[in-house]
């Protein structure tokens, strides 16, 4: 099941919302073949050579492993910024969320982010969290998704609701921006440009997330992809 | 603006060449003395050592560096140590500061683009950390 912006309400009603998307509709006319351009590679140990890694790999990975690839594990890593503790640096080129923690450390946890045409940037804010969150298929979903269409007034938080154990709804200023940080159910994704702009997690991470970030939290989304910016 | 220079070029310019350059000379001629076909011999295996030792200092990444994207952008904390440079620089909230992209210009050094209240910079960022240049663009 793709992940995708929760559309609960209409673009227009947003002004932030409707920049984004033309942000996006923009990046997707002009950064398609660039952002192609763009591909997870993992080292393999056993060849000494840097290998693609795609959907098809991620899965076998996953499947033997039953974890992503250590690169992608929460991890506490050196990171040097003027940032205060417990801001959030989404830098969705490299799939990995930071949050800053004292003394010149910060957690970094494996993340599954937009696929080509899909990606954004700008400085959010952490607006409001949720616990087994709903889901609700945005609109063009229900049209021509069977599945989703039997959620559109909304599907229950549980194991297999696509936005998994937890989500942090991202704001800018009092307008919810329709991304999320979130779990998934599709753990192998991780690593990957998946999803329709949402910031995926396993749902062990989006929990330990959560249970460090407090709201307003500054969220910091870095460039993905080339070099065209059209934030929030 | 510039912030100092890369450490460590053009320090040592003017010393002499070490005596022991000419003694090594001195023995590897002496060695073409002794047989040309050790000499050959010798000098397969040395050049093997040599390989072998290549491919041995080529040690694999750390298990947490093992992944990495075909695009060679700057690391996260190093674009926004140029954002910070920036905001100083155009006198801005570091609110208003977003990196737009980055890339690698060699194997110590990266290109950072930036958006300061919808003025463009230009940051050179180092992999130390030491922010080399922020010019508008």
């Amino acid at each position: 099941m793709t992940d995708t912006p929760d559309t609960k309400y209409p673009d227009r009603s947003r002004p932030g919302a409707r920049r984004l998307g033309i942000g996006l509709i923009a990046a997707a006319l002009c950064l398609g073949p660039l952002a192609a351009l763009a591909q997870t590679q993992i080292y393999d140990a056993r060849t000494k050579k840097w290998v693609d890694y795609d959907k098809k790999k991620a899965r076998q990975y996953f499947a033997r492993n039953n974890q992503v690839p250590e690169a992608f594990r929460r991890q506490a890593v050196p990171f040097r910024t003027a940032e205060k503790p417990g801001t959030i640096i989404i830098d969705g080129n490299q799939h990995f969320l930071y949050l800053v923690q004292p003394g010149g450390q910060a957690i970094r946890y494996g993340i599954g982010v937009g696929r080509e045409g899909f990606g954004w940037a700008g400085i959010v804010r952490v607006g409001r969290t949720a616990e087994w969150p709903t889901w609700t298929p945005p609109a063009e979903m229900v049209a021509r998704d069977p599945n989703a269409a039997k959620w559109a007034a909304g599907m229950p938080g549980g194991p297999d609701n696509p936005l998994g154990a937890r989500a942090l709804y991202l704001y800018e200023g009092d307008q919810d921006t329709i991304y999320r940080i979130h779990g998934t159910v599709e753990p192998w994704t991780i690593g990957l440009d998946v999803s329709s702009g949402c910031i995926r997690m396993n749902n062990d991470d989006i929990v330990d997330l959560h249970s460090r970030v407090e709201i307003g939290a500054k969220v910091i989304v870095l460039m993905q992809g080339a070099a065209l910016y059209k934030g929030v | 603006m510039f912030f100092g220079r890369p450490s460590g070029i053009g320090d040592k310019g003017g010393h002499p060449i070490p005596q022991e350059t000419d003694d090594r000379q001195t023995i590897g001629e002496e060695r073409t003395v002794v047989s040309k076909g050790m000499l050959r011999s010798k000098g397969f295996v040395a050049a093997a050592l040599a390989l072998a030792m290549i491919g041995g200092c080529q040690s694999p990444p750390k298990p947490e560096d093992m992944a990495r994207t075909s695009l060679q952008t700057a690391p996260a904390d190093l674009q926004l140590l140029c954002a910070h440079a920036v905001a100083g620089t155009a006198q801005v909230d570091s609110t208003k500061v977003l990196p737009t992209s980055s890339r690698a210009l060699d194997a110590t050094s990266y290109s950072v683009d930036l958006d300061a209240g919808g003025r463009k910079f230009n940051c050179v960022v180092d992999s130390a950390g030491s922010v080399k240049s922020v010019t508008p663009v």
